[in-house]
C-alpha cells in the first residue's frame, strides 16, 4: 500500500471514529458497530485496525478513555471525545470534503 | 501532540498499560461473543467466530503498542537489554569484535589527535595566517633559506609596505644562556628577540606581561619564561613574577610566563630575552656585521595582503639593497614563507596524512572483518529472526534490533579505543620524530572525541547496517519456509560474504602500500635538511687578511670568512684538526678568536703550527687582532 493511500484511509477511519462518538462515549465494539451503522454497512472495521486507531487518537489527546460498564453490565473501556477531539472533527471534515471533492472532480473529469 | 506526562506514563507504567490493553481486548472479545450469541450462534460457534474476527490478541497488541508515545525509547531499552544478552551468550565473538574495534578506533583517535594538534589547530597567535618568516636566500648557490643580519632586517622593516611590522629573532645557537645560582649552573635555550616580538605575534602571556616598549628601548634585562621552564624550574609558582634570575652574569627580571602552546621559534625555547639588552647588540648593529648570519625575521602582513605580494616586494627591496650595499648584499634574495608552512612543512603534512589514511584503512579492515563475522553469525540466527518476523516484528524493527547489537559492540569498542588512545598517545609521541612541531598541545580534546564519535557512527553504519539490511531482506524472503535445521546460507549471504572478503583484500593491499609510503616519508621526515647546505661556504665577500709577521697577502681563495656562534661546528658536525673550538669563555672583551681551515693554516704557516698565531682583517672600524687556534 502506498503511504499516501494509507494516510488517506487512516484519516478516514479517524474521522469515522470521531464522528461515531459525537453523541456519547462508547467502547470498542460499540464504536465498530456504530461506524458500520452510520456508513450503511460499507465500513466493517476490524479490531486489528480499530484499536491502533483508537490508541493513536488517545495518544494525540483527541479521545479520552476510562473503564465503565457496558449495557449488559460488562466491564469495558469507554472512549469519549475530548474538547480537542471535538474541535478536530471540523478540520477533519473540511479535509475530507476537500479530498472527496477532488476525487469526485477527477472521476467526472476523466469519465 | 504527545504530552510529556503521557510519554513518561508510557515509559514508566509500561506494564500497567500492557495489562490494560490485554484487558481491553479481552473485554472486546467477550462483548463480541455475547453479541454473536445474541444474534443466534451457539456459544462455541460464537467464541470461534469472535476469535477469528479479532485475529489474535498478540498481533493486535503488537500493533497497538507501536502507536504509543515513547515506544521508540522503550524499544531501544528493550533492544539494548536483549542485545547485551545476545552478546554475552557468544563471548568469543563479542570479545573479538570489541578488541578489533578498540584497536582500530584507538589507533584512529590517537593519530587524529596528532593531526588535529599539528595540522588542523590554528597557531596560537592572533590572525596566524598573516604571519610569515623572512630569511635570506642566496639563489645562485641554491641556498633557499639562511639567517641574515640585524641591519638587513632593519632595512627590510624600513622599506616594506606589505608588512605591518617585522620582529627579529636571533638564531638559537646564539641564544643560549647560562643560569648560575645556588643550585648550580644550567644551560638554557633562550630566544633573543626584538621588543615587538610578542605584540607582533599577538601572543598573550599566561602570567604577567610581555616586553614593554620602554623596556625594549632602554634595553632592560627582562625575561619571559616558557611554560615548560616555569613548571620545571619554578614549580609553576605564581610568585615567580618580579624575581630575578642570574643569566650569563647579569640578572634578568622575570616579567611573564607564556602558555604551553606558545613555542616560538620552536619548542626548545625556554625563555625569551630582549635583543636590545644583549651585550652583543651594539656589535650586531655595526656595518661590518651586515655579513653575519645571525637573525631571521617574523613579519605580520597587512590585512588582505597575500604572501605573493610580500615576495614580490621583498624581491624589489633586496635588489635595492644590493645596489646600496654591493659589497655585502649582491646576489642575495629574501625568502618569505608563511609561518604555518615553516612549522608544518610538506614533509610533516604528507607523513601525517598518510599515517591518518593508514589507520583509516585499518579501521575499514576492522569494519569489514566484523561485518563478515556478523554475517557468518547470522546463519545461526536465521531461525530466531524468522520467528520474530512471524510474530509480527517488522523489518524495521529487526534492523533496529541488529543495529542495536552493533551499537553495543561499538560503544564498548569506542570507549576502549579512546582509553587506548589516551594511554597510547604518549608512546606514539615518543615514537614521533623529536622535532615534530607543536607536539606539546596534542591531547584528547573535544574535537578529537567528536571525531571518534563520528568515526564510531560511520563504523556502525558500515559494519552494522549493511549486514542487517542484507540479512533481514533474506529472512523476509525465506522466512520460516526453511524449517529444517539446515542453515546453509542463501546466495545473498554468500554474495555479501564474498564482497566483504574482497573488500578486506583490497583494503589490506591499500594499507600495505600506504605503510610502505609511510615509512618512506617518515624516513624523509627524519632526514629533513639540517639547516645547512653541503656546499655551504658562507657569503662573505672578499676581505683582506693581514697576518702578523707576514707581508700583506691577497689570495682570493682564502677570503671566505664567516662569523658564527659557538655551536656552529658542533651543529654542522665538522671535526677539528688541532686546537680547540669556540667556547663560553670567548666573549666580548676577551681576545677575539678564530678557527681557520687547513688550507689557510698551510698557506700562511706551512712549516709551523698555526695555533696561537695572530692575524687581522682589514675592515673599516675593526682593528682587533685575533689569535688562531
Amino acid at each position: 500500500m502506498s503511504s499516501a493511500r494509507a494516510e488517506l484511509l487512516k484519516g478516514t477511519l479517524n474521522l469515522l471514529i470521531l464522528r461515531s462518538l459525537i453523541l456519547q462515549p462508547d467502547h470498542g465494539l460499540g464504536i465498530a458497530r456504530r461506524i458500520q451503522q452510520i456508513t450503511k454497512g460499507t465500513f466493517d472495521v476490524k479490531p486489528g485496525s480499530l484499536f491502533p486507531a483508537l490508541h493513536r487518537l488517545e495518544e494525540k489527546g483527541w479521545l479520552a478513555a476510562e473503564w465503565g460498564q457496558s449495557e449488559n453490565n460488562r466491564r469495558a473501556k469507554f472512549y469519549r471525545l475530548t474538547r480537542a477531539g471535538r474541535k478536530r472533527i471540523e478540520s477533519q471534515v473540511a479535509d475530507w470534503e476537500r479530498v472527496s471533492a477532488a476525487i469526485n472532480w477527477a472521476i467526472v473529469a476523466t469519465s | 501532540m504527545m504530552t510529556i506526562s503521557r510519554l513518561l506514563r508510557n515509559i514508566f507504567f509500561k506494564d500497567c498499560i500492557d495489562r490494560d490493553l490485554v484487558e481491553e481486548l479481552q473485554s472486546y472479545l467477550d462483548l463480541l461473543i455475547e453479541h454473536k450469541i445474541a444474534a443466534g450462534m451457539s456459544e462455541q460457534e460464537a467464541r470461534r467466530a469472535a476469535r477469528l474476527e479479532l485475529g489474535g490478541i498478540d498481533q493486535v497488541r503488537e500493533s497497538i503498542r507501536d502507536v504509543h508515545a515513547g515506544i521508540g525509547l522503550q524499544q531501544v531499552w528493550q533492544d539494548l537489554r536483549y542485545g547485551a544478552k545476545v552478546l554475552c551468550r557468544s563471548p568469543g565473538f563479542s570479545i573479538t569484535a570489541i578488541l578489533v574495534l578498540t584497536l582500530a578506533i584507538g589507533a584512529n583517535t590517537a593519530v587524529f589527535s596528532v593531526i588535529e594538534g599539528v595540522l588542523l589547530r590554528p597557531l596560537p597567535y592572533s590572525a596566524p595566517d598573516r604571519l610569515c618568516l623572512l630569511w635570506k636566500s642566496i639563489p645562485q648557490r641554491n641556498i633557499e633559506w639562511d639567517w641574515t643580519s640585524a641591519l638587513t632586517i632593519r632595512d627590510w622593516r624600513e622599506q616594506t609596505e606589505v608588512f605591518e611590522d617585522l620582529a627579529m629573532i636571533l638564531r638559537p645557537e646564539g641564544s643560549k644562556v647560562t643560569m648560575r645560582d645556588d643550585s648550580g649552573t644550567e644551560k638554557l635555550q633562550g630566544s633573543i628577540v626584538s621588543g615587538n616580538f610578542f605584540d607582533l605575534l599577538g601572543a598573550r602571556p599566561l602570567l604577567g606581561r610581555t616586553f614593554s616598549r620602554d623596556e625594549a628601548r632602554r634595553g632592560e634585562n627582562v625575561a619571559v619564561l616558557s611554560y615548560g621552564f616555569w613548571q620545571r624550574r619554578f614549580g609553576a609558582s605564581n610568585s615567580v613574577l618580579g624575581k630575578t634570575i642570574p643569566l650569563d652574569g647579569r640578572s634578568a627580571l622575570i616579567i611573564g610566563v607564556m602558555p604551553p602552546s606558545f613555542e616560538f621559534p620552536d619548542k626548545k625555547a625556554e625563555l625569551w630575552l630582549l635583543l636590545t639588552a644583549d651585550p652583543r647588540w651594539p656589535t650586531f648593529q655595526m656595518q661590518q656585521f651586515r655579513i653575519a648570519d645571525a637573525f631571521c625575521a617574523v613579519g605580520r602582513l597587512k590585512p588582505g595582503k597575500p604572501v605573493e605580494q610580500a615576495r614580490a616586494e621583498m624581491k624589489a627591496i633586496s635588489a635595492r639593497l644590493a645596489q646600496q650595499h654591493p659589497a655585502t648584499d649582491t646576489g642575495l634574495g629574501v625568502r618569505v614563507i608563511p609561518l604555518f608552512d615553516q612549522i608544518a612543512g610538506p614533509q610533516v603534512r604528507s607523513a601525517l596524512w598518510i599515517l591518518g589514511a593508514a589507520v583509516l584503512c585499518v579501521l575499514l579492515i576492522a569494519c569489514s572483518n566484523i561485518a563478515s563475522l556478523l554475517v557468518a553469525r547470522s546463519a545461526a540466527r536465521r531461525r530466531e529472526l524468522a520467528v520474530r518476523a512471524a510474530l509480527g516484528a517488522g523489518r524495521r524493527r529487526l534492523i533496529q534490533q541488529l543495529a542495536t547489537e552493533s551499537i553495543l559492540l561499538l560503544l564498548a569498542g569506542g570507549i576502549g579505543g579512546v582509553v587506548l588512545a589516551y594511554g597510547g598517545l604518549h608512546s606514539l609521541l615518543t615514537l614521533a620524530p623529536a622535532d615534530l612541531p607543536r607536539s606539546n598541545g596534542i591531547g584528547i580534546n573535544g574535537i578529537v572525541l567528536g571525531f571518534s564519535f563520528g568515526l564510531c557512527l560511520l563504523t556502525g553504519l558500515i559494519f552494522g547496517l549493511l549486514p542487517a539490511l542484507q540479512i533481514t531482506r533474506i529472512e523476509a524472503q525465506s522466512g520460516l519456509h526453511d524449517r529444517g535445521r539446515s542453515s546453509s546460507p542463501g546466495p545473498g549471504v554468500r554474495r555479501l560474504r564474498g564482497a566483504l572478503v574482497a573488500t578486506q583484500y583490497a583494503l589490506a593491499i591499500v594499507l600495505l602500500t600506504g605503510a610502505g609510503l609511510l615509512i618512506r616519508s617518515f624516513l624523509l621526515l627524519n632526514a629533513v635538511e639540517r639547516g645547512f647546505d653541503g656546499s655551504f661556504r658562507g657569503n662573505a665577500p672578499n676581505q683582506n687578511i693581514v697576518v702578523e709577521c707576514r707581508p700583506f697577502a691577497q689570495d682570493p681563495t682564502l677570503h671566505a670568512r664567516n662569523i658564527v656562534s659557538e655551536g656552529y661546528f658542533r651543529l654542522l658536525g665538522i671535526r677539528l684538526r688541532e686546537g680547540r673550538l669556540f667556547s663560553d669563555e670567548d666573549v666580548a672583551g676577551k681576545p677575539a678568536v678564530a678557527v681557520i681551515n687547513e688550507k689557510m693554516a698551510h698557506h700562511f704557516w706551512p712549516s709551523d703550527s698555526a695555533l696561537g698565531k695572530r692575524f687581522k682583517q682589514v675592515l673599516p672600524g675593526m682593528d682587533e687582532g685575533g689569535w688562531t687556534q
